[in-house]
């Protein structure tokens, strides 16, 4: 209980610090082009937000990861315990699998624009690819590790391939399913900026690219600002959603 | 995780079972290492097949070219020096980020494993931080580190030392705690279990993370060069459209694709050689 507190008073005061610190060496030594002040930030945070220009940025974004994080997943994990349990499409397909693991998602931006237009459907299509491929890389790396003694015992006992595929190896493969969707997360967010950085009119990452083009250097924090927010509540959300429903398939 | 992949099934089980004498051991790894180069090369021909008649399909070369077209513009962008030039422009960036922000993540995270009150102090700020991506800083970066090459490098720095640390930091929390009593009942100093105990078992950990890291720095890399940058694969990819050079966009992203794997192979060999006390399993 004590060590909790500590731990507490501690965070805060250290993030209070920060902040007047950063807030001091602003004012003292930076013009605000180059290194804003919070204070300057947060007011120009209000008077962005007062426009609604800012919630819609941030509604294109959400909704943008949003569809692709959850089609991907589905995608994914369906096509990793698929690819994983037949051992031909196994021992073909891993080698491809780790090469186009090292082709970032954003590389396929132009081809993915070209083939599926500049409008919401490239966007879509190119997050769903970066959140797929984690999550089948991942489930499928789960399939392999299932412990063969667990798929001998449920043969023994007489489950037919069916049974052994649903109560065996897909409960087993559930945290490297999670895993997979928390990277894909992390990695749909990181794809999406870029993407807007590139070709969007709206959302997070136009915000930050086009203050940087106004030298608006403060609205280019607020939107560093909240990409952080939403990665952080993304992931706390997702945490929230596994300790509340899929806590039997946490990694202990 | 992804690293779990890594384990082929096939590979683990030609290792273990059985254990021939060591005469004959080099029969089996060779044999092991020819059906993996056959996988590979039936693998890229299903795919090149598939690729060919897909693009036939579409029947617009320049929208959508075929093996052959890219094979041609390979051969082109070879002979005029550009991809070789593009690859080492970024591979350098990928290097000097590479190296530096693991060796700052991983001293961080010790320090965070280690120390409470460091713990304590870094832990609210790493948590935030390390949610915003790398490439949100572009314009920040180049406002305070200029055009050229630091600013990349300190994307990749920054894209490096939040895995790096938080492996190390996991290391540390992994370590047996046995074994620690163990080192103290032999009467050894803190810094003695830090040097001898701590720091061993952490660094198959930070080895592991630097791996995922490298993921992120290939990924960060070719974010920064497509939006702001002359040189490198990822400028290669993204300036390649305004001509229409679909052609050279693909070239680019299979040699991404390439230079991504060996770098991984390499990292993986080196670990396994000269750091092979530390690797993992």
């Amino acid at each position: 209980m004590n060590t909790r507190y500590r731990t507490w008073t501690r965070g805060a005061l250290s993030v209070v610090a920060t902040l007047i610190l950063w807030e001091a060496v602003a004012r003292l030594f930076f013009v605000p082009a180059v290194l804003p002040a919070p204070s300057a930030i947060i007011r120009e945070m209000i008077t962005y937000a007062a426009t609604g220009r800012l919630g819609f940025d941030v509604l294109m974004s959400v909704q943008r990861v949003a569809v692709g994080f959850f089609a991907g997943s589905a995608l994914g994990a369906v096509l990793g315990l698929l690819l994983g349990s037949q051992t031909y499409a196994r021992w073909l397909l891993d080698p491809p699998l780790q090469f186009f693991r090292f082709i970032p998602p954003i590389a396929w931006l132009t081809p993915v624009l070209i083939w599926f237009g500049i409008g919401e459907n490239g966007k879509y299509v190119l997050i769903t690819y970066t959140t797929t491929f984690m999550v089948m890389i991942n489930t499928y790396a789960g399939v392999v590790a299932v412990q063969r003694n667990r798929l001998r015992a449920a043969r023994c006992l007489g489950a037919s391939p069916l049974q052994v595929f649903l109560h065996v190896i897909v409960p087993s493969t559930m945290p490297f399913i999670l895993t997979g969707m928390q990277i894909g997360m992390a990695n749909s967010l990181q794809t999406v900026i870029v993407a807007e950085m590139l070709a969007a009119n709206e959302g997070l990452g136009h915000l930050i690219i086009s203050s940087r083009v106004t030298l608006a250097t403060e609205l280019a924090y607020v939107g560093i600002f909240l990409l952080g927010v939403l990665g952080l509540l993304s992931d706390a959300a997702f945490r929230k959603f596994i300790a509340q429903f899929a806590w039997r398939y946490r990694f202990n | 995780m992804t690293l779990a992949a890594e384990d082929r099934p096939g590979r683990v089980t030609a290792v273990r079972q059985g254990q021939p004498p060591s005469s004959r051991r080099w029969l089996t790894q060779s044999r092991a290492a020819f059906s993996l180069i056959c996988r590979y090369a039936i693998a890229a021909a299903a795919i090149t097949g598939a690729w060919y008649v897909a693009s036939e399909q579409f029947d617009s070369p320049i929208l959508f070219p075929g093996p052959l077209k890219t094979l041609d513009k390979a051969i082109e962008l070879v002979s005029e020096g550009r991809l070789q030039a593009d690859i080492l422009a970024s591979l350098q960036r990928i290097f000097a980020g590479f190296l530096i922000g693991s060796l700052v993540g991983s001293v961080i995270g010790l320090a965070m494993g280690s120390f409470r009150l460091v713990a304590d102090v870094l832990q609210p700020l790493v948590n935030f931080v390390r949610f915003i991506a790398p490439i949100a800083w572009i314009g920040t970066v180049m406002v305070w580190f200029g055009l050229g090459e630091i600013s990349k490098v300190a994307l990749i720095i920054y894209a490096t030392v939040f895995v790096v640390m938080l492996s190390a930091i996991a290391g540390v929390a992994s370590v047996h705690r046995n074994k620690i009593r163990a080192a103290q009942c032999l009467g050894s100093t803190p810094r003695q279990i830090f040097v001898w105990v701590t720091f061993p078992a952490a660094l198959s950990f930070i080895l592991t993370g630097m791996r995922m890291a490298m993921m992120n720095a290939f990924m960060t890399v070719v974010s920064a060069e497509m939006i702001a940058a002359e040189s490198g694969l990822g400028y290669l990819i993204y300036n390649s459209r305004q001509w229409m050079e679909t052609d050279a966009i693909f070239v680019g992203m299979l040699t991404l694709g390439v230079v991504g794997l060996l770098t991984d192979r390499l990292f993986v060999l080196l670990t396994r050689t000269a750091l092979r006390r530390f690797s993992l399993q």
